[in-house]
């Protein structure tokens, strides 16, 4: 009787809950290398395939005529194939709100403690853009989300509503302004700094300037557009003339080779995977099989997009990838190709229409007619394949390819696009299109004649880099005119579905896209 | 010797049943101290010489024995009592044993040594069709550790775990399943407790029901010495289908069919293959160009043998029992290197220190050797060989799935001891009450080793060597107290108990794993100086505080009242929801003994009984109520190395097609607590015939609570899922058990067993309109996705409100498209291809059309077991099991079709199987439901027992043959029907039938 008595007032004494060696909230943040892990860790989702890895390339590139599924399977969502249960869609969503709340947590945490001050102004700069970076690809995605500037503690803080959508937009400024006051330049692979964020900023404003211009659906509460193109100049500008870290690399093949994204100077804001990593995928990447034909064994491109300058004949080559299997998910339409690029564009080469044998000697030309072959090697180069993402030194399929979130090329034509034509904005366009080794744009062009050339200049740079269709929308262009070999769905040109998860399990949710 | 020789006596006598008078056939008489001594007749009457200073041991199962000394008598008649411990059958209910006849909840049981008819290494698998009410799934076949799925009573939770609680001697011991650590050998008895009343002793894990091991402990009065053999041999129940060499052309032409039917060339075209694989043509196959034809069946499959060896001894002295065992058990699987082997010890002492005072103590250890198979498969294409030029053939540099390749060149092992000590003390403070305390301690250690070497394995080329090693341990101590308290006044009977206990378990665990290691020889022993060494530790602790009470009355031995109540206290709940209450309440009216019954003269027993109470589930792991942090790679360019980095929310699972998207889990949910199930049992149990027939019914009415259950989150919260209580399912169902000994005479006896049980479940809730989990589709089914992925569609099972669990919700396909629907823009519009409800003419297709299109539960399971023996020793037996009106999502279907030549084609418009395509995307659909109805003989058993007495040494000789699985009755495509219990999961490869010899001896 003693006994069981003793032991039962032993039990509820100590069931509390001790964890061991798991960290919670209380037993986290206690030094400056927490803070700084917790905010690494908050950046890698953008990584995860379900977010900058791949899904972002199936709706800012797959949606547009940069691709055709040549009549072979492709992922449904880039066929315009997409609803409120399409996975793409929903994990897209999810991996934005898992950022946040890893964001979130930083913020919450890091104010409070005892750090260097200026160790904790980089950090809360840092997570603020992130909370910026993630808010934007939510709204140029759906429009209107729910905002989530705080931690989530329990069930009943899941339900939210979803924020109007210039609350939204108001959340990503605030956000980029003050990563702006708290950060300092400070270029390293894989995290941010004061020119990404106002780099960012210069897309926002540029993004808020165009959508109230041309009158694409959604945005009648902006309220000046030109108030919005001088922001976007200004913070443009900031980036191109105030500071001296980075700059728009003369070299095209640079800004593209793996061993030159850590001290490319074109690099505002470039995922930091490594084909080393001890970790998953996302922690390395396996881009360039996603884009790569499969012809032979290994497929050899020309190292350089500029001309040969050895003599022998022969080409210098390097390997895409240094492995055997590639997927071919994103299947470059020749169409778009000959319908944006001149021979004489640089840029055309992305599209690589020759590989050569190990020795450098050419195996294999692209045609249009290549796909109808009865040779059974020659068919199966059927598109002009992507060369943006390679790794010849890959580990298997783990590499380090990765993927360019911002960079100064598309600074300078924010700058351009914003500016118009003025000395400036001629000069930044120019200094894109002389990279790409093409003339000048022509003098005296009027504001819509300037600001078009330069959208078409964006179309060349930025293409297959998750811009094109996201651009197509702020310009109300996502119709039959811009969108020409592919049956685009009216209902989503503007807003995606809402995922139909987000309004099962979030009751007050309504749809967003309305 | 001599000596005593000269006074030897012959004493002759007859033993007679004290209470009847009748003489009782085949006593044993035994001279006390001696292995000598004789058995009497069947008319009771013996013959014996003995010296006059001698004492003489009467035995007779079913009575209490008498020793009485001889003296100079020369005619010894003995009258034994009837042991009413014996013929009263006592089972074990939790902290307590009851007379069987006094029993108010649903309890089975039965014998340890009626169910252990083959080497095995748990008896899990053994329990199949045994118990009404339990039902064991077993997908895991051939595996040598044998783990298995157990239920009683159906399904009561829907991610908590729904096993249940085993409790070895008085200790709860954990989940069903996979109870490797006792030894099948060594156990006495096993109840089954299935009602509230029975298990809410259990509180908060007695939802699920309680199995009750109780281990054998010594007999009075007996040395006995034992030994028991198996060897069994292991092969397939029916024949692996696989292209027969004359039949390889016409695979090559099929899967180059298949691939034309897609719109690409073939690969069997005499060239390399997109896959960068050089394929012969038809041609070359047929025309003997290409040489190569390899049964991989041969290299990937073996004979098993699996082999069980035990000895023991156990008796007693003066206050004391005593038993000992030794077992070793070497099982193997079908594929090479699917091994377990195990060494174990158990002991038992028992010890009366004083009159009053018993010490019970059992201790042992359990040493155990695992390797596993590396993933060889029989599925390689037949025409590669195995050996080309020297080494193993690849079919290109990354080609890591020779199966000889793996066998030889891969390797993987687990290596494990367990011990446990329980130390029990029974103080009989007054007549009547009575204080036992318990303390009982389990330990166990593991360790593994990995290593994926170069050339062979892609992490070793990817890594340049990969090796792992890893530990486990965990600690799992538990205490108990209780007071029993018996006392009767007049007819009126009362015993109460109340105790508590204590219960605390930790796990640590750690993975130490190197990359980069400078050469292959010695694998992972050099993890220390791998280039890159990651190390993973890992710690939990659970702790639960109990309190229970039991409160017994009777009037007269007719009318039973029982009363059940514990209290749990469990740290993995939330704060102030750590606390469970979990009362119950029986009733039984013992019907036969009244005398309008006893005048009908027909009943030997009737009783009906009648049950209520609640029951808990804590079937998660700790920590769940708390925020969690994950962590993740990340590389720090700025000081150029990689760091592990820490933050909120962690991966707890995947989900999406191959589980290609992470799920993130981490919230706390600080309300979290037990998940209740209420039950309510009727039953009758009767015999009549003298005993020859008895039945046992029982309805039974389940309805949980607080179902735990991890509720998906919205996506902007950031995470999956959390754990919380919400959700209501109910059971029902009837179980009966028959048992007839239709044939009982001097010559010989038959007994049959036949039991059944039938169980229905239905989701009521899930979750509250507020905080709702579920989605209801346009045509109001409200469902939840409760499962993995099959084939291109995201899951297959469903939780649908008002249906049962694990439902199959997906399109219905009505036949095969003969004629072309739509523009030919799509696959799934051509001729050839599934008619699916819902496919539109430009082949996409209408989401909201989909239904619940199968259902994995049983209509009914039922088992017969015939038993027979004859005088002269033989004996037979036979357990069918059968499972009937489920339906299974049947995979292996798709693979028949080209193996069989099944498929639509230009020619042969089957109107059943679509046309071969390589690349056809596949969605959860009714084409591939099956009915998974079958009737399996699960167990067949020849015995020889050598008559008693024909070898005076020899106590016990029993030889026997048994076959288990020998026969499977089914009509569906898989290679064996029993798959789990969402209907999915496409076995492999047929059951194994494993024909075992015994050896059984005592002395």
């Amino acid at each position: 009787m003693i006994a069981a008595v003793i032991l039962i007032v032993a039990s509820s004494c100590s069931l509390k809950e001790i964890t061991y060696g798991k960290y919670t909230n209380g037993t986290f943040y206690k030094t400056e290398a927490d803070a700084e892990s917790a905010l690494m860790y908050a950046y890698l989702p953008i990584n995860y395939i379900e977010y900058a890895q791949r899904f972002t390339f199936y709706l800012g590139d797959g949606l547009t005529d940069e691709f055709n599924d040549y009549g072979r399977q492709r992922e449904s969502v880039m066929g315009w194939d997409m609803n409120a249960n399409s996975e793409e869609l929903l994990y897209l969503f999810k991996s934005a709100y898992i950022s946040l709340v890893r964001t979130n947590t930083v913020l919450e945490n890091v104010a409070d403690m005892d750090i260097a001050q200026d160790k904790k102004n980089r950090i809360l700069g840092e997570a603020y853009f992130l909370r910026a970076f993630n808010h934007f690809i939510l709204a140029i995605n759906w429009g209107s989300v729910p905002i989530r500037v705080s931690s989530v503690g329990n069930v009943a803080d899941t339900f939210v509503n979803p924020d109007p959508i210039d609350k939204v937009w108001g959340v990503i400024i605030d956000d980029l302004l003050k990563a702006e006051s708290l950060l300092d330049v400070h270029k390293v692979q894989g995290r941010v700094d004061r020119v990404g964020a106002q780099a960012l900023l210069s897309r926002v404003y540029l993004y808020l300037g165009s959508y109230k211009e041309t009158g694409s659906p959604g945005y009648d509460w902006v309220e000046d557009a030109e108030q919005m193109y001088e922001l976007s100049a200004e913070y443009a500008g900031k980036v191109i003339n105030d500071q001296n870290q980075y700059w728009l690399d003369p070299s095209l093949d640079n800004i593209y080779d793996v061993n030159h994204q850590k001290d490319g100077p074109e690099h505002i804001f470039i995922t930091g995977m490594v084909r080393d990593s001890s970790g998953g995928e996302g922690c390395y990447s396996k881009l360039p099989c996603l884009w790569a034909i499969q012809i032979s064994d290994y497929i050899y491109i020309s190292k350089s997009l500029e001309p040969e300058k050895n003599t022998s004949g022969k080409r210098t080559v390097q390997k895409v990838v240094d492995w055997k299997t590639t997927w071919q998910t994103f299947r470059v339409d020749y169409r778009f190709r000959d319908d944006h690029f001149t021979r004489d564009d640089l840029r055309w080469r992305f599209m690589v229409d020759t590989v050569y044998t190990e020795t450098g000697d050419v195996y294999m030309t692209f045609s249009p007619d290549n796909i109808t072959s009865s040779n059974t090697t020659v068919n199966k180069y059927y598109f002009p394949f992507c060369r943006k993402y390679t790794d010849p030194e890959s580990i298997n399929d783990h590499t380090s390819s990765n993927v360019y979130l911002i960079r100064m090329g598309e600074v300078y034509l924010n700058y351009a696009e914003a500016a118009g034509p003025t000395e400036k904005g001629y000069e930044c366009v120019n200094a894109v299109r002389a990279r790409a080794h093409l003339s000048p744009l022509p003098e005296g062009m009027s504001v819509t004649e300037f600001r078009d050339a330069v959208r078409e200049e964006r179309v060349r740079e930025l293409c297959f880099e998750a811009h094109y269709f996201y651009d197509l929308r702020r310009l109300n262009r996502v119709n039959s005119k811009y969108i020409r070999y592919r049956n685009f769905m009216k209902t989503y040109a503007y807003f995606f579905p809402f995922p139909q998860r987000e309004s099962d399990l979030n009751p007050q949710n309504v749809e967003s896209a309305k | 010797m001599l000596l005593h020789a000269q006074n030897t006596v012959t004493v002759s006598g007859t033993v007679t049943d004290a209470s009847t008078g009748e003489t009782i056939p085949q006593a044993t008489v035994l001279v006390k101290g001696t292995n000598s001594g004789t058995v009497a007749d069947l008319d009771g009457k013996y013959s014996i010489s003995v010296t006059p200073d001698a004492t003489l041991v009467f035995m007779c199962i079913g009575y209490a024995d008498i020793e009485t000394e001889v003296g100079s008598r020369s005619i010894i008649d003995i009258a034994l009592q009837p042991d009413t411990q014996m013929i009263e059958e006592v089972v074990t209910i939790g902290y307590g044993t009851v007379r069987k006849s006094d029993l108010t909840g649903s309890v089975a049981s039965v014998k340890g040594s009626d169910i252990v008819k083959a080497a095995g290494a748990s008896v899990d698998k053994m329990l199949q069709g045994r118990i009404a009410g339990l039902t064991v799934i077993d997908t895991s076949n051939d595996s040598p550790e044998a783990s298995v799925i157990m239920r009683i009573r159906g399904v009561s939770s829907i991610n908590g775990s729904n096993s249940p609680l085993v409790v070895v001697d008085g200790v709860p011991f954990g989940d069903a399943g996979n109870l490797t650590s006792v030894n099948p050998n060594i156990i006495e008895s096993i109840e089954v407790l299935k009602d509230a009343s029975a298990t809410a002793i259990y509180g908060s894990r007695g939802a699920n029901g309680v199995i009750m091991i109780t281990t054998r402990n010594g007999k009075d009065n007996h040395t006995d010495v034992w030994f028991s053999g198996k060897v069994g041999v292991g092969v397939f129940s029916k024949p692996l289908k696989y292209w027969k060499r004359e039949d390889l052309a016409r695979m090559a032409q099929t899967s180059n069919l298949s691939y034309e039917n897609g719109g690409a060339e073939g690969p069997y075209m005499g060239k390399v293959f997109s896959d960068g694989v050089y394929y012969p043509s038809a041609q070359e196959i047929s025309s003997g160009d290409w040489p190569y034809y390899t049964d991989w069946r041969k290299y990937v499959f073996r004979p098993s043998v699996t082999q069980d060896y035990n000895v023991g001894v156990e008796g007693s002295s003066k206050g004391s029992r005593y038993y000992a065992a030794i077992g070793y058990y070497d099982g193997q699987g079908m594929r090479h290197h699917d091994d377990y082997r195990k060494i174990s010890a158990d002991f038992s002492f028992q010890n009366k220190i004083k009159d009053c005072l018993t010490f019970d103590l059992k201790a042992g250890f359990v040493d155990g050797n695992r390797t596993y198979n590396m993933g060889t498969s029989y599925t390689r294409n037949p025409l590669w060989p195995v050996y080309s030029a020297g080494t193993y053939y690849r079919t290109k540099e990354d080609d890591y799935s020779n199966p000889v390749m793996i066998d030889n060149e891969l390797s993987r092992w687990n290596k494990s001891v367990y011990t446990y000590l329980t130390a029990r003390i029974l103080w009989e403070i007054c007549d009547g009450l009575t204080f036992t305390a318990t303390g009982n301690g389990k330990l166990s250690q593991s360790r593994g080793a990995q290593y994926s070497p170069r050339l062979y394995s892609l992490a070793g080329d990817t890594y340049s060597g990969e090796g792992t090693v890893s530990e486990a341990t965990y600690k799992h101590i538990q205490t108990d107290a209780f007071l029993t308290y018996a006392k009767s006044i007049g007819k009126n009977n009362f015993s109460a108990m109340f105790g508590g206990s204590w219960e605390s378990r930790t796990d640590q665990s750690g993975t130490t794993t190197g990359r980069g290691f400078t050469n292959d020889t010695l694998g992972y022993e050099t993890i220390s100086s791998a280039e890159t060494v990651l190390t993973d530790h890992q710690k939990s602790i659970w702790t639960m505080g109990s309190f229970f009470t039991r409160l017994n009355y009777d009037w007269d031995g007719k009318y039973f009242a029982t009363f059940t109540a514990r209290g749990d206290g469990s740290s993995k709940f939330a704060d102030n929801h750590k606390w469970g209450f979990f009362p119950s309440g029986a009733l039984s009216w013992r019907m036969d003994r009244e005398p309008w019954i006893k005048s009908i003269g027909f009943f030997d027993v009737l009783k009906l009984r009648a049950s209520l109470g609640l029951s808990g589930n804590q079937g998660i792991s700790p920590y769940q109520t708390l925020e969690l942090y994950g962590s993740d790679y990340f590389y720090d360019f700025e000081n150029d190395k990689e760091l592990s980095v820490q933050g909120i929310g962690y991966v707890n699972g995947q989900e999406g097609l191959g589980g290609r998207y992470k799920t993130f889990s981490g919230m706390s949910n600080s309300d979290l607590t037990w998940e209740k199930t209420s039950q309510t049992d009727i039953g009758f149990d009767m015999a009549f015939f003298k005993n020859r027939v008895e039945i046992t019914a029982d309805y039974y009415y389940k309805y949980t609570r607080d179902l735990l259950r991890q509720q998906y989150l919205a996506p902007s919260s950031g995470f999956d899922t959390v754990w919380v209580n919400d959700g209501e399912i109910q059971n029902q169902g009837f179980e009966l058990s028959v048992t007839g000994r239709a044939v009982e005479n001097n010559d010989w006896s038959l007994s049959l067993t036949g039991i059944l049980s039938l169980n229905r479940n239905k989701v009521i809730r899930l979750g509250t309109n507020k905080n709702s989990g579920f989605t209801t589709d346009p045509n109001g089914i409200s469902f939840t996705a409760h499962g993995g992925s099959v084939y291109n569609s995201p899951f297959l099972n469903v939780l649908a409100i008002g249906y049962p669990l694990n439902v199959f919700y997906g399109y219905k396909v009505t036949g095969i498209t003969q004629d072309e629907i739509g523009d030919g823009t799509s696959q799934f519009t051509e001729p050839g291809e599934f008619k699916y409800v819902g496919l539109r003419d430009d082949g996409t297709f209408d989401d909201s059309q989909r239904m619940i299109i199968g259902d994995p539960n049983p209509k009914f399971t039922g088992s017969v077991a015939i038993n027979f023996t004859h005088r002269c020793g033989v004996d037979f037996s036979v357990l069918m099991y059968g499972v009937y009106g489920n339906q299974i999502f049947s995979t292996r279907k798709l693979d028949n079709m080209s193996l069989d030549g099944l498929y639509w084609t230009e020619e042969n418009h089957s109107r059943y199987y679509p046309k071969m395509r390589y690349n056809r995307s596949y969605y959860a659909s009714s084409w591939s439901v099956e009915d998974g109805s079958y009737l399996r003989i699960s167990n067949m058993t020849l015995g020889y027992t050598l008559p008693s007495g024909l070898v005076k040494w020899l106590k016990n000789l029993r030889v026997y043959l048994s076959a288990s699985n020998p026969f499977v009755f089914y009509n569906n495509p898989e290679y064996d029907p029993e798959v789990g219990e969402n209907g999915t999961g496409s076995p492999a490869y047929p059951k194994v039938c494993t024909i075992t010899t015994g050896l059984e001896i005592k002395f």
